[in-house]
């Protein structure tokens, strides 16, 4: 990784980041939610969407565009905006 | 855990919100930064989450009238205990018990003895009462002086160990096995009698074995007075006869030895004599404190005690009233016949305690000497002892076998 991407991806204020460890997710630069049910969470990072699908999901935690999600997690996808 | 949490943890409710586009509502306290937790769908129209008590207000009044907001359930350490406290009979009840067993726990409610076999328990237990250490007395008690107590009482404790066992006070002791202890030894087994203590041979009577010691002689203690070893002369005639046989016998008899005994006492020269002056009060003590003991006006006193309740469990309560005499201390030269009646009847204690039964004193002498205000007495007594006690012989059954085997 080059120094670029590496101060993009530690500094980056707008653009998503997800971690998920085993049935815990973490989403970060979370500005909006757009849509939120059991099985389905959309937000909005500024920059693009990210649409979060599983079974259960609950937010555990949302303050300070941190959102820890805790379900089972099947699919992540990222969409731009037009 | 960071401060947040902390805040969070302190009072938060669970609420269920109902109305339209929640994710608008949820957007909205993400702009206020207000601090939610567990966020979970229900339906289309209805999430539920925590939300912390001082966020709630905040959250009312940006809800408004577009949803519907239901108190599902208050939580919280700050919450409970001002639930808790509310109930005042309560907690004077835990408080009151709180103090009862703290305050249980600074007296002794029992106390065991371990380890004794030939000292009597009672005589014991008198023993540490007298030190200050009893049933119902306060942990404070100096231990190691209680200990002492109980060496001064008894010669023959060889090691004491005090321990608390939460309020039982657990006591061991340890007693010495003297060295020439009159153990009995089974009739069949060769045994010699020897001498139990030093002293001046008066008589022997040997029932079995051979006599030693001659009448008038000093003997040591642990000296053979008569041997379990007699010799065996053969009747053969043989050119080579090394040794002479012994035979090994369980000696038994009597010996009677005059046993010198030296003992000093020291009495006081002018005793102290209590007069009573006719004044007279009454004070209460609780728990062997004296209440307002420092209004006494008496400089000298005699205190009578009456104990009229005296309880170790469930809570230590003692409670006793005291009647405080006042006497005037005077002294007076103490006759000598006094002095010679206390010695004597110290010798009688001392030999009745002391000594072995059938001990007779042949002869007393007192030494008088005295010393400023004490007086020095020296006793001499001449006693007749039987002092012969069995010691087993320990025969090497290699060389006897050898012996029967040159006889075939």
């Amino acid at each position: 990784m080059s120094v670029k991407d590496e101060l993009a991806f530690d500094f980056s204020i707008s653009i998503p980041r997800i971690v998920i460890c085993g049935e815990m997710v973490v989403a970060d630069n979370v500005k909006r939610i757009v849509v939120f049910t059991d099985t389905n969470v959309v937000v909005h990072n500024g920059s693009c969407y990210t649409s979060m699908e599983g079974k259960g999901l609950v937010i555990k935690e949302l303050g300070e565009e941190r959102m820890i999600i805790k379900g089972e997690l099947e699919t992540v996808r990222f969409f731009e905006t037009l | 855990m960071n401060w947040k949490r902390c805040v969070f943890l302190k009072h938060y409710k669970k609420i269920t919100v109902e109305g339209n586009d929640t994710e608008r509502l949820i957007n909205l306290c993400l702009i206020k930064k207000l601090n939610l937790r567990k966020i979970r769908f229900i339906s289309d129209r209805e999430v539920s989450f925590y939300v912390s008590y001082d966020d709630y207000e905040v959250l009312r009044e940006t809800v408004g009238r577009r949803y519907r907001i239901i108190d599902t359930g208050e939580y919280g350490y700050r919450y409970r205990m001002s639930g808790f406290l509310k109930k005042k009979t309560l907690v004077a009840g835990l408080l009151i018990f709180s103090l009862i067993l703290i305050y249980q726990s600074l007296f002794v409610a029992e106390i065991e003895v371990l380890g004794y076999e030939s000292i009597n328990e009672q005589a014991l237990r008198k023993t540490m009462r007298a030190a200050g250490f009893y049933e119902g007395c306060r942990k404070s008690v100096n231990l190691e002086k209680v200990k002492l107590h109980i060496y001064d009482e008894f010669d023959n404790i060889s090691w004491i160990g005090i321990k608390y066992k939460g309020n039982l006070a657990q006591i061991t002791i340890a007693e010495t096995e003297y060295l020439y202890e009159n153990k009995r030894i089974d009739s069949s087994s060769p045994c010699n009698i020897i001498a139990a203590t030093a002293g001046y041979v008066n008589s022997i009577d040997p029932e079995e074995g051979v006599r030693i010691a001659e009448d008038g002689a000093y003997v040591k203690e642990g000296q053979v007075l008569i041997s379990g070893e007699v010799p065996l002369e053969k009747t053969t005639f043989e050119d080579n006869d090394k040794n002479e046989n012994v035979s090994y016998v369980h000696a038994a008899g009597t010996v009677d030895a005059k046993v010198p005994v030296r003992l000093n006492y020291y009495i006081e020269a002018n005793e102290k004599i209590k007069e009573k002056t006719g004044k007279r009060m009454f004070t209460v003590a609780i728990n062997d404190r004296i209440l307002l003991n420092e209004l006494c006006p008496y400089e000298v006193a005699v205190v009578h005690s009456i104990t009229l309740c005296n309880w170790v469990k469930p809570i230590r309560f003692k409670l006793q009233v005291n009647s405080v005499e006042e006497v005037v201390l005077k002294e007076e030269k103490i006759a000598e016949k006094d002095v010679r009646k206390q010695v004597i009847n110290e010798i009688h204690k001392f030999v009745k305690e002391k000594l072995p039964d059938n001990t007779q004193i042949l002869n007393k002498s007192l030494n008088f000497r005295q010393e400023k205000n004490i007086i020095y007495i020296g006793v001499t007594l001449e006693t007749l002892q039987q002092i012969g006690i069995e010691e087993e012989i320990i025969v090497d059954k290699s060389n006897r076998q050898s012996d029967q085997n040159d006889d075939k």
